[in-house]
């Protein structure tokens, strides 16, 4: 190699290099995470998720209700990106499912919206159903039911102010909706969810 | 502004700065519109904070990438750059046919 070609060579490798390290340091650079503007009394759990690309978690319990919030460093992520990765969720949450607590669900996609309103972007709304076959009566006049036991949502959007995108994961269940108290959390799960703010 | 977002803007340098001195040493067609992709990049991610649509911004780098090669092409016939002009197609293509279709 002649020493312009090896010049050449040796500015092309330390120009990638830099260019690697940039995308290194943007994808490690801390988030700011995602979180509902009112948290009532739901337990907090906080942690890192992963340092490259960073993934901040945050998971709202309240006993009943379930949110999880994802905030995760990325480049521009278009919808249709969020939309396919939920069109998969039911199949993997049916399984996570199974093989967490050994109980078979069926969990079925309820709507879609792909122009939802959230924090002031445009993002993802995907709802899911989760039932269960049950025997309702006494033998023999009993019957096997579908009953639907909770909802499972999931939303998603790109923060274009900080760069980052952010996964809601809610499950809220429904078989108390006649108890006012224990409608009154889910409720909250959901006020929580439609509150949530990029940072 | 948030710095991960300055980051993400100076990852365009380099390029730019590896392009604007081959520029120097000798005019190609590859160093200009590397330039050029340099400060698109750069543009981009300024105005994605804004609210412009970030979908235009990859797909419209890869065009300038390719158009630059096809340039060079035509005063260069090197095996690399019909290579690079072969590989950009094809990632040109296929981010047009997922564009349309997702």
């Amino acid at each position: 190699m002649s020493l312009k070609g090896r010049r050449r060579f040796f500015v092309v490798v330390v120009t990638y290099l830099c260019v690697f390290s940039l995308y290194g340091m943007f994808f490690g650079y801390p988030v700011s995470p995602a979180k509902p503007t009112e948290i009532y009394d739901f337990v907090i759990e906080d942690k890192r998720y992963s340092s490259l690309p960073y993934i901040h978690e945050t998971i709202y319990t309240n006993g009943k209700g379930f949110l999880a919030v994802a905030t995760i460093r990325t480049i521009s992520a278009p919808n249709s990106a969020f939309s396919a990765a939920f069109e998969r969720l039911d199949s993997y949450a049916e399984d996570y499912i199974k093989e967490q607590y050994g109980v078979e669900v069926s969990i079925e996609e309820d709507s879609r919206d792909e122009a939802f309103r959230i924090a002031g972007h445009t993002g993802v709304k995907f709802t899911y159903s989760v039932t269960k076959q049950m025997a309702i009566g006494f033998p023999p006049f009993e019957t096997v039911q579908d009953i639907q036991l909770a909802e499972l949502g999931a939303v998603a959007w790109f923060c274009n102010v900080d760069f980052e995108s952010v996964i809601l994961i809610y499950v809220t269940p429904l078989y108390f909706d006649d108890e006012h108290a224990l409608a009154l959390l889910s409720d909250q799960v959901f006020s929580m969810v439609e509150e949530v703010e990029c940072h | 502004m948030n710095p991960a977002i300055l980051l993400l803007a100076l990852t365009a340098v380099p390029l730019g700065i590896a392009s604007f001195i081959e520029f120097r040493s000798q005019s190609s067609p590859r160093a200009l519109y590397g330039m050029i992709g340099a400060g698109w990049s750069m543009g981009g991610v300024l105005l994605i904070v804004v609210g412009v649509p970030g979908i235009i911004f990859f797909p419209g780098l890869i065009g300038i990438m390719l158009f630059g090669t096809l340039m060079q092409l035509r005063q260069k016939k090197e095996r690399l750059q019909y290579v690079k002009a072969g590989l950009l197609t094809i990632i040109c293509g296929s981010l047009a046919v997922w564009m349309v279709f997702l």
